[in-house]
């Protein structure tokens, strides 16, 4: 199945473009941009979420993708610049539902391919000269959402290539062998819609944050499969052993295993390395940027963690738990809790798994941890309680979603905010 | 570890209440502690041992062993099945999930192998960890009806392998019963490596008896030799194998699940359960045990390193 993604994706079209069952009615490219731009944005959306057949929603954005120029020209001439929005919001709305129907659907009927409709109507929109405005930044943030959300899915459903460096951001960032696999748009190069971005809104801090995000991503990752993305000290320390010395001689299955090994292990090292230094950058950006401070010192704390300096995490997690972002306080008391864990201070680190559930109840990252150190100890009211914890984050349908789930996705999680901006912004 | 240990259970005894009301369990002084134990001499089991023969300690306190039972005491298992797509592997290029294949098929067969008093609970873990079918008898009669297997995915790739242990390594074993964990994972995936290691910590104090059945390792088609192991997946299969250990049980290399749960409840039927009065020591808190076998000079005692006294 992966080399027919990748045959499909290199030939830079759809395995399923024509595949529209025969037994129902494909929506109506047309349809749907008149809806919404009368602003009946409930009617759009009920139609996205009937659509039970990825099929029919790529054949939508096909058709979207070859429709929205001359609907953008059928309008007042007067109204292009915003008829090229409407089309623009209509074509992240579609490729949101081709998200879902990748993640929350059955991924292993249904292949898909990339967006066509979203970066052909952003390239419409960015040949409207005109100053910046609110409309258009809007649009911006929730094409940043969009992008990030659509390749957090690719990287779910596509293979082992796209586990690493971490597509979320290679793809936007322009990582080569993933380009070349995707003929989605990137965020920086020709056409890079992130570095077109930052050239309209040079100060905007999501944007900044959205840059110094995919550095960490790529920096700090491994780029090589079977990695390790938070590791142990004995896990570091085989690690270093590997890399230290050439892989053995032995030919055939095992020289080539012990080779991948090696180059994994050096790989492994060199991000390890970068952990600190990309602390750093997050550190200036909180500096430079206090609209950004929660959220850097968030960062800086996982980093620091990661990179075997807990104590060096917990000054500034202490600053990102006082933040309003119930997102951003839970990241931070999570983070605590685990600084406080390898430190060794289990009523601190129970303490802090504590608070972080209160933010998000139930929420599986810090239920799991908590019911671990409740085990452990020598209460037996504590170990009956540990087990009522992860019972609770089991609950089939969660309170809410968890956010370290999210945490590698940057403004993907913002992606319902962003698009009700964007379509206030259009009914005005 | 060889020394690796098995099942203990605490049978609270009053001398006029029955067993059955957990909650009332360990109220008595008297208490009543179940250690379930193998003795291997080689690779064979040790049979015909009696009370006699075993030497308890209950931190660091000798106990009398008053009773041996094998067998009698019903079984409660927990199957849990990695559903992850780096499982699809193993069932075939059009089976779709594994999880589904060995969930439904399987399961089945394992069921069949239960005896009479015995139950047995299913959970699969990818994204989510979704329990297919709740702790209950088998029932001969009737078709094994499983719950939905999960073939969907979150934005994340966080396997759940974690949490899944977890909740079946915590969960309380009724004081009449033994509770048996079975993992069928490939050892492969992005599990988080310091989660990994608080499973390691929660199985040494877990009440339940961990087995685990991890897919073997490619094998070089020249030398028949098993290939080197990422040290992703050696770390994974480490930390699984230190956590059976530590709860009494073992990790087996081999993709075979009902084979190897076959031989695992053949030995799992063999195992002797000792019985003592804890005395000399308070109730609450942790304890730890240690068993002996001084007439078996040289053979590998598998029991677990303690239990929660309440």
């Amino acid at each position: 199945m992966v080399w027919q993604w990748s045959v499909a994706i290199l030939a830079g079209g759809s395995i399923l473009a024509s595949a529209v069952p025969p037994h129902v009615v494909p929506l109506d490219a047309v349809l749907l941009l008149d809806q919404y731009e009368r602003g009946d944005y409930a009617a759009v959306a009920r139609d996205l979420a009937s659509v039970d057949d990825l099929r029919l929603l790529d054949h939508l954005d096909s058709e979207l993708a070859k429709r929205s120029k001359g609907w953008i020209a059928a309008g007042n001439p007067s109204q292009t610049r915003r008829r090229a929005f409407v089309a623009g919001a209509v074509a992240l709305e579609v490729t949101h539902a081709l998200v879902d129907g990748q993640t929350s659907r059955d991924g292993w009927t249904h292949d898909s391919a990339n967006p066509e409709a979203l970066p052909r109507v952003a390239r419409l929109i960015a040949n409207e000269v005109s100053p910046p405005d609110d409309l258009e930044h809007d649009w911006t943030l929730a094409q940043l959402a969009s992008w990030e959300e659509w390749n957090a899915a690719v990287r779910l459903t596509a293979g082992d290539q796209w586990i690493t460096p971490e597509p979320v951001w290679a793809v936007l960032l322009g990582e080569p062998t993933l380009m070349q696999l995707s003929r989605t748009q990137t965020a920086f190069g020709q056409g890079g819609y992130l570095q077109e971005a930052l050239a309209r809104f040079p100060g905007d801090e999501r944007l900044l944050l959205a840059r110094e995000e995919g550095r960490e991503s790529i920096e700090t990752r491994c780029p090589i499969e079977f990695c390790f993305d938070e590791m142990t000290p004995a896990t570091l320390d085989q690690l270093r052993r590997r890399a230290k010395s050439a892989p053995p001689e032995t030919g055939g299955l095992a020289q080539m295993m012990n080779t991948r090994i090696h180059a994994m292990a050096v790989a492994n090292l060199e991000a390890f390395d970068r952990l600190l230094p990309a602390a750093s950058r997050f550190a200036a950006l909180a500096n430079a940027h206090p609209g950004l401070r929660a959220e850097a010192n968030v960062h800086i704390g996982y980093l620091a963690i990661r990179a075997e300096r807990p104590e060096m995490a917990l000054r500034p997690l202490a600053d990102a738990v006082v933040s309003d972002d119930p997102h951003v306080r839970y990241l931070a008391e999570y983070f605590t809790g685990r600084a406080f864990d390898a430190l060794g201070r289990r009523p601190d680190a129970i303490a802090a798994f504590r608070r972080a559930l209160v933010v998000v109840p139930d929420a599986p990252s810090a239920a799991m941890l908590l019911a671990a150190q409740l085990f452990v100890g020598d209460d037996s009211t504590e170990r009956t309680e540990a087990y009522a914890v992860l019972q609770a984050a089991q609950a089939a349908v969660p309170r809410a979603a968890d956010p370290w789930d999210r945490y590698w996705y940057g403004d993907a999680r913002l992606w319902p905010v962003y698009m009700e901006h964007l379509r206030q912004a259009l009914r005005q | 570890m060889r020394s690796a240990l098995a099942v203990v259970m605490l049978i609270g005894c009053t001398i006029s209440a029955s067993v059955g009301d957990q909650g009332q369990i360990f109220r008595s002084n008297a208490q009543s502690v179940l250690v379930d134990v193998s003795v291997q001499r080689g690779r064979s089991l040790v049979h015909g041992l009696s009370a006699a023969d075993f030497e308890i300690t209950d931190n660091g306190v000798t106990q009398r062993v008053e009773s041996v039972a094998a067998g009698e005491i019903p079984l409660d298992l927990s199957l849990i099945v990695d559903a992850t797509w780096y499982s699809q592997g193993l069932a075939g290029a059009d089976m779709g999930p594994a999880g589904t294949h060995i969930l439904h098929g399987n399961a089945r067969q394992i069921a069949g192998l239960l005896g009479a008093g015995d139950r047995f609970e299913v959970a699969s873990y990818a994204a989510a960890v979704v329990q297919a079918r709740a702790m209950s008898p088998p029932d001969p009669n009737s078709e094994l009806s499983l719950g939905a297997v999960p073939t969907t995915y979150s934005l994340d790739r966080r396997y759940r392998i974690t949490q899944a242990l977890g909740m079946a390594l915590m969960a309380p074993v009724a004081s009449d019963r033994r509770h048996v964990v079975l993992l069928f994972a490939t050892g492969r995936g992005e599990p988080e490596l310091p989660s990994l290691e608080h499973i390691v910590r929660i199985a040494t104090r877990a009440d339940a008896l961990l087995y685990a059945v991890l897919t073997p390792e490619l094998q070089d088609a020249r030398t028949h030799q098993p290939a080197p192991l990422f040290p992703s997946q050696a770390f994974i299969r480490d930390a699984v194998t230190r956590a059976a250990e530590s709860t009494g049980g073992k990790a087996f290399l081999t993709g075979e699940i009902v084979g190897a749960f076959r031989d695992i409840l053949k030995e799992f039927r063999q195992r002797y359960v000792l019985r003592y009065s804890l005395r000399d020591t308070p109730t609450e808190g942790w304890h730890d045990i240690v068993v002996t076998v001084p007439s078996c000079p040289g053979c590998t005692i598998h029991a677990r390193r303690g239990y929660m006294g309440r």
